[in-house]
């Protein structure tokens, strides 16, 4: 991640406006990066601040400074440094400090040479020479860092990281989004709402009249203050909102030493030709799935890719969605052990009527009772440990019979 | 039945019954379709529910009565005992002022063992939490939880950062009843408050030497913690239960290639500030001085004036010269010497061969510097601003201040360190200053306290 001195934004009003690079700047930054990552190729076996120098050689102008440094800041991240090579630092330090530390509470302090001294009767007791100690006193300061290896990325990647970055970096700041999405996939819509699950954020789900969904993104404590505790999560959760095909962000940061309330608009259209989301199942689903076909069942188990929504109140996203030829289809969810609050609100979602039939499975753990969902669209599964194949097929056949 | 749960730093109130208004810390949540409030809310809420005489089931609260109970029974000093009392007065809520070496820390052990519930205690940084955890560990003789540092062990007796709390809470919060807050000027800061709003513990202890902010937050104390119910400052206590002291004020002149430096190199920082219209006492000084630099190479020129010329004040030959002379003179006392910056603190330690502690320095090597100048094996360690607060070694009896911000309290704390009352120990702080340069006013600024009486000069 960039920090806030290495972004190019302006402030408009209540806006904060990140630059774009025109054709020519952009030219000019793959230029720059060129030449950092020349730098950085060159430098493979000096230490940081040799490298550091050798960036310094690199002409830029006073308003490339922001560009140069973030270019500079994601180039280190993704380079591999190393502590200089033979005896430990600190332990050379323990001592030759010990060393002086008693010669200084002998008479003789203060007498000339007293340094050298010390220096010398560390140096014989480590085998090597006193200039040598003296040298690497403190080889392992970050400026005496090793550099291992250069990062292998060309500079046009590097400038588009930057770019990527930089919103992440804004977004860190960020006390709420409201992303207006649109995917052709399904997939990708899942993958953002299984993500949305993970970070442990809370949203509110809103279908446009033209297909896509509107998704106001936030945390528990946003209901009170405007906090930038979710940033982290909000930051992370970009990527899967930029696999949608469009999307359209509107994020309020707060910014600067004084934290003011400044609004964020993003828009982002997926390049053709980019690698299509792939449809990733979690671990614990897809060895559900598995193990539901296994078992020889009537019920033919596969992967959901719809979504569920009842207007007005938001949606689910189910996991799976099993078959049988005699029965409508059934849906399950796999609520997992996280949030009692998820199932709460499913249970309230399935008792306005989801428009399918649907099996929600949470784990014991969230100490709720598979009473609290009894209907004839939708059943609550508990499981103790992990799902059970068998108990899900004994569910969706109570389903199919309460036609 | 009404019922309250803890989520994720809030609490959420289900089964509101319609003819019931809640009060005003409860917020109807649409996405999660129920009631919800912030769990610092906890304790009104609760109160406010019996006081209705409205029936509820509490699933939020984790916390449990302490089994342990205090096993070394020090003598409280008259002061400690009228802090408890103060605590107890206040409802087990509330911020008690006391200066360093003066035994905070003993007040918070017999706020544990008075409140007798699971306790959390966040210090701000890992050589606190260190020292809280022996400090702990002793007083109950029970196993007390780390989280922090890369421990996560969570028990009854937990001691956290606040970086550690500001992270985890959201998760810990219904674990604790009581949350002691060590240095708690730190926690008005706009993150760290959130470790105290997604908690919902009911009781709540502040400790500090120095609450006043210089961004005047110290008011949200108030709010995230509880008023001040018990003060005393560092005058009222020297001498009986805090050694006595003097801070000597030395002035030291810039060689004649440094004067000749410092005035070119401050001419251009000045010329530009000029140009530019920047008022650097001025509310937005600095904010507009870094942006300007910015934009141009004479302001990138006049930024790096800026950083040379104070770089020279900090750590002009003089000083070096005359931190030689005092390390000779007091080199049968523990000395502690203050830098304002690392390059200056690893400067010392190279040319005296001094252990230094900066934020660099790793916890193991940090704990072995800590561990040997506490027994005597070292007898001075040079550190920049990380042990401003958090180094309690009762032998160190001298301070010698190379260079500090203007910051008051930074001041009043590196005096601290040296202020723990140990047999007949008399204390000295040496605050050396560059002679006409920058850093004259920035003394003065610090030097705002009553601890800095009658300051002789050399």
């Amino acid at each position: 991640m960039l920090s806030p001195e290495h972004l190019r934004v302006r402030r408009v009003s209540d806006r904060l406006v990140l630059l774009e690079l025109s054709a020519r700047q952009r030219a000019r930054a793959v230029e720059l990066g060129e030449q950092l990552l020349g730098t950085v190729q060159a430098s493979v076996g000096q230490m940081r601040e040799e490298l550091e120098r050798g960036f310094e050689l690199i002409e830029t102008r006073a308003s490339e400074r922001r560009l140069v440094e973030g270019l500079k800041k994601l180039i280190e991240d993704a380079s591999e440094f190393d502590q200089a090579e033979g005896f430990d630092p600190a332990a050379l330090r323990s001592e030759v400090f010990l060393r002086a530390a008693a010669a200084r509470q002998a008479e003789t302090f203060g007498a000339p040479n007293l340094r050298e001294a010390v220096l010398s009767g560390a140096a014989e007791a480590l085998g090597v020479e006193p200039a040598e100690v003296e040298r690497r006193l403190y080889a392992d300061l970050r400026g005496a860092h090793r550099l291992k290896s250069a990062p292998p990325f060309s500079a046009e990647a590097l400038v588009a990281a930057y770019q990527r970055a930089q919103l992440q970096t804004v977004l860190l700041r960020a006390t709420s989004v409201v992303a207006e999405v649109h995917c052709a996939n399904q997939d990708a819509y899942r993958q953002l709402f299984q993500k949305l699950k993970f970070r442990k954020l809370l949203y509110k789900l809103e279908r446009l009249d033209d297909g896509g969904y509107r998704i106001s993104i936030d945390g528990p404590f946003s209901l009170f203050d405007a906090v930038v505790k979710y940033g982290l999560e909000l930051a992370l959760v970009l990527p899967a909102l930029e696999a949608c095909d469009v999307l359209e962000l509107k994020a309020r940061v707060l910014w600067g030493k004084k934290r003011a309330a400044l609004n964020v608009e993003h828009r982002h259209v997926r390049r053709r030709g980019a690698v299509e989301t792939e449809s990733v199942l979690r671990d614990d689903v897809a060895t559900l799935l598995a193990e539901f076909n296994a078992l020889g069942s009537a019920w033919c188990a596969k992967p959901a890719q719809e979504i569920l929504e009842l207007e007005g109140f938001g949606g689910c996203v189910p996991d799976l969605v099993f078959e049988r030829a005699d029965s409508p289809r059934v849906f399950l969810e796999l609520l997992g052990y996280w949030s009692r609050d998820a199932v709460w609100r499913r249970v309230e979602l399935a008792e306005r009527g989801l428009g399918e039939r649907i099996v929600f499975a949470a784990s014991s753990r969230l100490r709720v009772s598979e009473e609290v969902l009894e209907n004839e669209h939708a059943a609550l599964y508990v499981f103790k440990g992990r799902p059970g194949a068998r108990a899900i097929e004994r569910k969706l056949d109570a389903l199919a019979a309460r036609r | 039945m009404l019922a309250l749960e803890f989520a994720d730093g809030t609490l959420l109130v289900r089964n509101v019954p319609p003819e019931l208004s809640l009060p005003a810390a409860c917020r109807w949540d649409q996405r999660s379709r129920c009631h919800r409030a912030p769990a610092i809310a906890y304790a009104e809420l609760v109160r406010w529910l019996r006081k209705e005489g409205v029936e509820y089931e509490d699933r939020a609260r984790k916390y449990a009565e302490l089994s342990e109970r205090l096993v070394l029974q020090r003598e409280a000093r008259p002061f400690q005992s009228e802090a408890l009392e103060a605590f107890r007065k206040g409802g087990g809520r509330g911020v008690v002022v006391l200066p360093t070496g003066a035994g905070k820390s003993h007040v918070a052990v017999l706020a544990i063992n008075d409140r007798r519930r699971s306790a959390l205690v966040v210090a701000p940084t890992l050589d606190l939490v260190r020292q809280w955890y022996d400090l702990l560990r002793t007083s109950f003789a029970t196993d007390v939880g780390i989280i922090g540092g890369g421990s996560y062990d969570l028990r009854p007796l937990t001691v956290t950062t606040y970086d550690s709390a500001y992270l985890h809470m959201q998760r810990l919060g219904d674990r604790f009843g009581l949350v002691v807050f060590d240095e708690c000027h730190h926690l008005p800061g706009e993150t760290y408050q959130l470790a105290a709003e997604l908690c919902l513990a009911p009781y709540r202890l502040g400790l500090t030497a120095t609450p006043e902010r210089t961004d005047g937050r110290e008011a949200t104390l108030d709010r995230l913690v509880g008023p001040i119910l018990y003060r005393k400052d560092i005058v009222e206590l020297s001498g009986e239960y805090l050694a006595e002291y003097e801070t000597v004020r030395v002035d030291i002149e810039l060689s004649a290639e440094e004067r000749e430096e410092y005035a070119a190199r401050r001419k251009e920082y000045i010329d530009f500030l000029r140009a530019q219209g920047i008022r650097m006492g001025g509310p937005r000084g600095w904010s507009d001085f870094v942006m300007r630099a910015a934009r141009s190479d004479a302001g990138r020129r006049a930024f790096q004036s800026y950083l040379r010329q104070r770089e020279l004040a900090f750590g002009a030959s003089g000083k070096m010269r005359f931190v030689g002379r005092l390390l000779e003179q007091h080199r049968r006392d523990r000395t502690l010497i203050f830098t304002q910056d690392n390059a200056t603190a690893y400067a010392v330690s190279r040319e005296f061969l001094l252990p230094a502690i900066t934020h660099q320095t790793k916890v193991k090597e940090r704990s072995e510097i800590l561990e040997r100048f506490s027994s005597g094996a070292y007898s001075a360690l040079v550190t920049s601003k990380v042990l401003n607060e958090g180094v309690d070694v009762p032998e160190a009896s001298v301070a010698i201040v190379m260079s500090g911000s203007g910051s008051v309290r930074e001041h009043v704390q590196r005096l601290g360190r040296i202020l723990r009352r140990q047999g007949d120990k008399h204390a000295i702080l040496y605050e050396l200053v560059a002679n006409q340069t920058g850093e004259s006013s920035t003394s003065e600024r610090r030097r705002e306290h009553d601890a800095y009486r009658a300051v002789p000069k050399c």
